[in-house]
C-alpha cells in the first residue's frame, strides 16, 4: 500500500482505571455496575449484562442476542444465538479448548495441543519457528504461509509457490479493516489478530484463557489475574493490552505483563538455574568452573524453555558455558569490584535480545553464568565463613597470607575465598632479613596472629574533623582512603615472634602493588570486609611464606 | 619611602616574629614529665598501622625528646623499636648517646640495633655510615638493612 493510501481515522477516550468511554467506530461506553466499574454495560448501540464471577452472559448487538454460559473454571461452554444452541465448546482439565461444535451447521473443529487440529474431516498442522507460525499444512494438500506484521498478525498468505492468497489489515483493536480473498478456493487462515484464532461464528478471538471482542476491545471475561498490583490499569481486568494494543500484545489472554514473562521467564529461569547450579558447586571447584556449570545450565535451561531443538541447547549450553567461565574467571582477578561490569554486560546483552535472537541465549548462558559465579562466591564466601567462624573455636587456621594471597579455608581445609595482596614495601622480600626491618618488610612468618571482625575500622564512621585531620596528613587516617581504603582491620598479635613488630592492619587502598609496611594490603579489600564481618569471633591467621 | 633593603629587612623580622621564632619555640619548648607521660601513653596504647604508629611521638617533636631517650633505654618498653626510628625522625643530636648505647650493646636483640643504626643514620648521615661499616662487619645479616640506608630505601 503506497504511503497515504486508505488512510483512516478512528479516535479512542479512556478514563483513568483503564475503561474505554469512546470508540469512534462503537460509540460511547457506559459503565454503570456499581460493584463491577470495570463492565462495560453498554457501548454505542451494544448492551452487555454479566454474572457474579464478571463474564459475560449476555451481548445485544444489530437485533442478534448472543447468550453465553460459563463453566466452573468461567470457561464458555455454550453460546446460544437468540435463544438457540450456536456454538458449544469443551475443555480439558487445563482449561484448554479441545472441542468446538458449531451446532447450527455440525460443523467439528478439534484441537489436538498448538500443532494440530482437525477442522472439520480437515487434518491442520501448524508449523512454528520458536513461538511464530510459519505455516499451516492441511491435509487437502494446501499449504497456508503466514507473513505476519510487526504484532504478528497475520497479514498476508502465500501458497507454496508464493502466490498471495489472502491479504488482511486490522484496526487497532483488531477488527477487520480489509480482508482480501483473493482465491475462492484456498482457505482462509482462522489465525489471524496476533496469530489468536478468530472464532468467526461470533466475531471473537479465543485468546485461550479468554475470549476477546476486538469490537469492543475488551475481553468479555475478567481477567484471573492481576500481574501488576502497582499499576492501577492492571485492575482493569478486562482491558486488552492496557490498551496499548499497536505496542503490546497478549498471546495468554492473561496479561500483557504476564506474556512478557512468558517470553522473558526461560532466561530467568535459566538465570536462576545457572546461579542454583553454581552454588552447589564445591568451593574447592573456584569461581571458574562454577561460573561454567552454571553457564552450562542457564544456557541449555533458557534455550529448552524457549523451544530449541537440541542442536540450539548444545549450543546455547556451550555458549553459555563458556561466559560463565569467563564471568567467573573476571570474578577471580577482580573481586566484587567487577560486578557492576558484569551485570552491566549481562544487561547490554540481554538488551540485545530483543532485536537479535540468535544472542538470545548466549545472554541467558553469560548472565546465569555471572550471576551463578558470583552468587556463588559470595554466597560461600558467607556460608563458608560461618563454617570458618565455627573452626575458628577449634583452632583451624581459616586464614593465611603466604605473601601474595591471603586464603581463608574452611574446617576441612578447602578453600572458601582468596585475595590478593602485598605485605611489605616496594622493593622488600620475604627474607627473615626484610622481615625484621621495621616499617619496611612485610608481616613476620613467626608470629601467632589473628583478625578480629569486632575490630573493623571503617572511614565512613570518622568525624569530619578527623576526615579533615586525615587530608592534611594528620590523625590516625593519616593517607587517607587513597592509602588505607574504605575499610581497616588490626592484625592481633597473639604470641609467637614478631621481631618485635607490630601494628600490623589488613586494608586497601590506591596505588596496587605498593605495599604499606607489614601491613597487608589487598587488591579487593571489599570482598574481603564482607568475609571477615560475617564472622562471628577472632579468626587465626597464618603467615607462611 | 623605603628602599628595597629596608623592605626586605623589615620583611625577613615579620617573618621571623611569626613563623620562625614560634615554630621554633614550639619545638624546643619544655614539657612537663606530665605530658610527656601523656603523649607516650597515647604512643602505647595507639591502635593504627605501623607506617603511622610513632605519630604521637613524632608529632611532638623536640619536646619530647628528653623523655623518649629515657624511655628507651628501658628494654621492656612497649613499641621500643619505633620509639628508637622516632628518634631519628625526630632528628634531634640529644637522642644520639642513647642511640650509639643501644647500637653498640652487643648484649641488644639485633633489630633493636639496627633501628639505633637507622635513627643515627638519619640525624647524622656520616656518623651513621661509621656505625653501618662497624654493624656490618660485626653481622653480616644487617648488610641488607644497610644498603637499604645508602640506598635512601627506609
Amino acid at each position: 500500500m503506497a504511503p497515504g493510501q486508505n488512510a483512516y481515522t478512528r479516535s479512542y477516550s479512556y478514563d483513568r482505571i483503564g475503561n474505554i468511554t469512546y470508540k469512534s467506530d462503537v460509540g460511547s461506553y457506559a459503565y454503570t455496575y456499581n460493584n463491577q466499574p470495570h463492565a462495560v454495560r453498554t457501548a454505542g448501540a451494544v448492551s452487555l449484562q454479566y454474572d457474579l464471577a464478571g463474564n459475560m452472559t449476555q451481548k445485544v448487538s444489530n437485533g442478534v442476542t448472543l447468550g453465553i454460559t460459563w463453566n466452573a473454571d468461567n470457561k464458555p461452554t455454550l453460546i446460544t444465538r437468540n435463544g438457540s444452541d450456536y456454538i458449544q465448546y469443551t475443555y480439558d482439565g487445563n482449561g484448554t479448548r479441545v472441542r468446538k461444535v458449531n451446532l447450527a451447521t455440525g460443523f467439528v473443529t478439534r484441537y489436538y495441543g498448538e500443532v494440530y487440529e482437525e477442522r472439520g474431516t480437515t487434518g491442520v498442522i501448524h508449523l512454528f519457528a520458536k513461538t511464530t507460525r510459519i505455516a499451516s499444512v492441511r491435509t487437502d494438500g494446501t499449504i497456508q504461509y503466514y507473513h505476519g506484521n510487526h504484532l504478528g498478525s497475520a497479514s498476508v498468505i502465500t501458497d507454496a509457490t508464493g502466490t498471495v492468497k489472502e491479504t488482511i489489515e486490522y484496526l487497532p483493536f483488531g477488527s477487520y479493516r480489509d480482508r482480501q480473498d483473493l482465491d475462492g478456493s484456498f482457505p482462509n487462515v482462522n489465525y489471524t489478530f496476533t496469530d489468536q484464532e478468530d472464532d468467526d461464528e461470533t466475531g471473537l478471538y479465543n485468546y485461550r484463557a479468554r475470549l476477546y471482542d476486538p469490537l469492543l476491545g475488551r475481553f468479555i471475561s475478567a481477567d484471573s489475574i492481576v500481574s501488576e498490583p502497582g499499576n492501577l490499569q492492571a485492575f482493569n481486568r478486562y482491558s486488552y493490552c492496557v490498551n496499548n494494543p499497536l505496542v503490546y500484545t497478549d498471546p495468554s489472554g492473561h496479561s500483557w505483563l504476564s506474556d512478557f514473562f512468558d517470553d522473558f521467564g526461560g532466561d530467568f529461569l535459566g538465570g536462576f538455574v545457572g546461579a542454583a547450579v553454581a552454588v552447589l558447586c564445591p568451593p574447592a571447584w573456584g569461581p571458574v568452573i562454577a561460573g561454567m556449570l552454571g553457564g552450562i545450565a542457564a544456557g541449555a535451561t533458557s534455550a529448552a524453555v524457549n523451544g530449541a531443538g537440541l542442536e540450539g541447547i548444545l549450543q546455547a549450553a556451550a555458549l553459555g558455558g563458556a561466559m560463565g567461565a569467563i564471568g567467573g574467571g573476571i570474578y577471580l582477578n577482580y573481586g566484587t569490584d567487577s560486578i557492576p561490569y558484569m551485570i552491566g554486560g549481562g544487561a547490554a546483552l540481554a538488551t540485545a535480545r530483543a532485536g537479535l535472537e540468535g544472542l538470545s541465549h548466549f545472554a541467558a548462558g553469560f548472565a546465569g553464568g555471572v550471576t551463578g559465579s558470583v552468587m556463588a562466591n559470595d554466597w560461600l564466601a558467607n556460608t563458608s565463613n560461618n563454617e570458618a567462624g565455627s573452626a575458628a573455636c577449634v583452632e583451624d587456621d581459616p586464614l593465611k597470607w603466604n605473601g601474595r594471597e591471603l586464603s581463608a579455608t574452611d574446617a576441612k581445609g578447602n578453600e572458601i575465598g582468596s585475595w590478593g595482596g602485598v605485605s611489605g614495601r616496594t622493593g622488600s622480600t620475604t627474607s627473615q632479613a626484610h622481615q625484621r626491618i621495621r616499617g619496611y618488610g612485610p608481616i613476620p612468618e613467626g608470629g601467632q596472629y589473628s583478625v578480629n571482625p569486632q575490630s573493623i575500622q571503617r572511614w565512613s564512621d570518622l568525624s569530619w574533623y578527623q576526615k579533615a585531620l586525615a587530608a592534611v596528613g594528620r590523625g590516625e587516617w593519616r593517607g587517607g582512603v587513597q592509602t588505607w581504603g574504605n575499610t581497616r582491620v588490626p592484625i592481633n598479635i597473639q604470641g609467637g615472634t614478631v621481631l618485635s613488630r607490630g601494628d600490623f592492619f589488613i586494608h586497601g587502598g590506591a596505588y596496587p602493588g605498593v605495599g604499606t609496611g607489614g601491613c597487608i594490603k589487598l587488591q579487593n579489600p571489599g570482598s574481603f570486609f564482607r568475609y571477615l564481618s560475617g564472622q562471628n569471633g577472632s579468626i587465626p591467621l597464618t603467615v607462611k611464606y | 619611602m623605603l628602599d628595597n633593603k629596608a623592605l626586605l629587612r623589615r620583611l625577613g623580622v615579620a617573618m621571623m616574629i611569626f613563623f620562625v621564632f614560634p615554630t621554633y619555640m614550639c619545638s624546643t619548648r619544655s614539657m612537663t614529665p606530665e605530658e610527656a607521660n601523656r603523649i607516650l601513653n597515647l604512643f602505647y596504647l595507639d591502635n593504627v598501622p605501623e607506617p603511622i604508629n610513632d605519630r604521637h611521638i613524632v608529632d611532638a617533636g623536640r619536646a619530647i625528646v628528653p623523655y623518649l631517650t629515657k624511655e628507651v633505654q628501658r628494654r621492656d618498653m612497649p613499641k621500643r623499636g619505633y620509639a628508637i626510628l622516632a628518634l631519628g625522625k625526630i632528628g634531634d643530636r640529644r637522642a644520639l648517646p642513647v642511640l650509639i648505647q643501644i647500637l653498640e650493646d652487643r648484649t641488644e636483640l639485633i633489630y633493636f640495633r639496627e633501628d639505633a643504626l637507622r635513627a643515627i643514620w638519619h640525624i647524622d648521615r656520616q656518623l651513621g655510615e661509621k656505625f653501618a661499616e662497624m654493624l656490618g662487619e660485626e653481622n653480616p645479616d644487617s648488610i641488607d638493612i644497610i644498603k637499604l640506608l645508602r640506598n635512601g630505601q627506609i
